[in-house]
């Protein structure tokens, strides 16, 4: 649908009831266009209201969309701008973002690279995620899987494990209270651990970065 | 002889949670478990001092009434910069997440009730560790530019029996 106003589109906004949402950025594109729902343009943002039924957009890439849905997957395929996804279940994956926030109770979400801030609620699904910047990562019972994070971290878990490996020597802070604890620092990183059942060798006096770990019940490593 | 009719009035409700209690008392026990809920609720009156009410307690959670959204989200940032920083000096244990909205309540008893207290609920339910989440309607609520510039939208969500998505944002910290 062409933005009449010819105010360059901004923000997509879909609020589904139930059912799959799946945006794809494409270059070059200048509108938003999909299946699904009708698209209601107002000044720089766009909104999608659907009801049990299935999204299916193509938007211009780096545009910021804010997706709700009960269920279903939410698929976001591309290089968009931030990302935002609120959803009761059904699993979330995101190719590449500027940002992502995305809640979910218990679905899975996967992420493939945010240049900026990734910050995820989730419970009882795992969230992995590979190239990305500062991350808040919280789940109730789902492993956490950082790849390749340049910035602090604070990852939070009740029972799962929580895996981190950093690409620049930041802050973390990694709770579980009953899962193991793995992180990753790179070679050559002054790191001071605090942690009283590390297993690290820990660097005293001068350091880069710090890591706080809490684990109730769980082994923590840190190398 | 007719019936009382429950008056609806304009409140503001936020919901508060402990993240990890459940795990944290099968760890270290069901005394230390009551001496986190007394510390969450001595740092709650503190930040309250008579610009709302505890509603009730809800097992770890507990349920604030006030009067308006501005006089709640001044006392609910409060709260939250209280829990956050007695656990960064490691004087509380647990993070604490937050959810708010405005709207019609009806009071029963000491009680409140109606979809504005659902959505609340709700609303508490998608926030993470130390986190504020809050509704539209708190933000519209707000005749302060500087204190709606403080948050960052976070998408809708649905709510049981609610027919317009509720849309969500998130206090930047």
């Amino acid at each position: 649908m062409a933005n009449d106003t010819q105010i360059p589109l901004e923000v997509l906004r879909i609020a589904s009831t139930s059912g799959s949402v799946r945006v794809q950025a494409v270059a070059g594109l200048g509108e938003v266009s999909g299946d699904g729902a009708a698209i209601v343009v107002e000044g720089s943002g766009a909104t999608v209201a659907a009801t049990s039924t299935r999204v299916a957009m193509s938007v211009p890439e780096g545009l910021d969309l804010l997706i709700g849905t009960s269920s279903g997957r939410v698929e976001v395929l591309g290089c968009v701008g931030s990302v935002a996804v609120v959803t009761t279940s059904g699993k979330v994956s995101v190719d590449e973002a500027m940002a992502v926030d995305i809640r979910t109770r218990s679905g899975k979400v996967d992420v493939d690279a945010v240049a900026g801030e990734c910050r995820i609620i989730g419970g009882s699904g795992g969230v992995t995620v590979g190239r990305c910047g500062p991350a808040h990562v919280t789940t109730d019972s789902g492993r956490i899987t950082l790849r390749d994070v340049n910035g602090a971290v604070h990852a939070h878990c009740a029972s799962g494990r929580i895996d981190i490996t950093m690409a620049t020597a930041s802050d973390v802070d990694a709770e579980t209270v009953s899962g193991r604890i793995s992180i990753a620092m790179p070679a050559g990183a002054k790191v001071r651990v605090d942690t009283p059942t590390s297993a690290a060798v820990a660097a005293n006096g001068e350091h880069d970065c710090v890591v706080t770990t809490r684990s109730g019940s769980g082994r923590v490593v840190v190398g | 002889m007719s019936a009382v009719v429950p008056v609806a009035e304009m409140a503001a409700i936020v919901f508060t949670d402990l993240v990890g209690f459940t795990a944290y008392t099968d760890v270290h026990g069901d005394r230390a478990a009551m001496d986190v809920l007394d510390r969450q609720s001595s740092l709650v009156n503190d930040q309250l001092a008579g610009q709302g009410r505890i509603v009730k307690e809800l097992g770890d959670g507990l349920m604030l009434w006030f009067e308006d959204g501005p006089v709640g989200l001044t006392v609910a940032r409060n709260i939250l910069a209280s829990v956050c920083a007695a656990r960064d000096h490691h004087e509380f244990p647990l993070a604490v997440r937050m959810g708010m909205h405005v709207g019609d309540v009806i009071e029963r008893g000491d009680d409140f009730v109606g979809q504005t207290v659902n959505i609340a609920s709700r609303v508490a339910d998608l926030a993470g560790p130390g986190e504020l989440l809050v509704t539209e309607q708190v933000l519209r609520s707000l005749d302060e530019n500087a204190q709606t510039a403080a948050f960052r939208p976070v998408g809708p969500t649905r709510v049981k029996g609610v027919g317009a998505p509720v849309w969500l944002h998130r206090l930047a910290t």
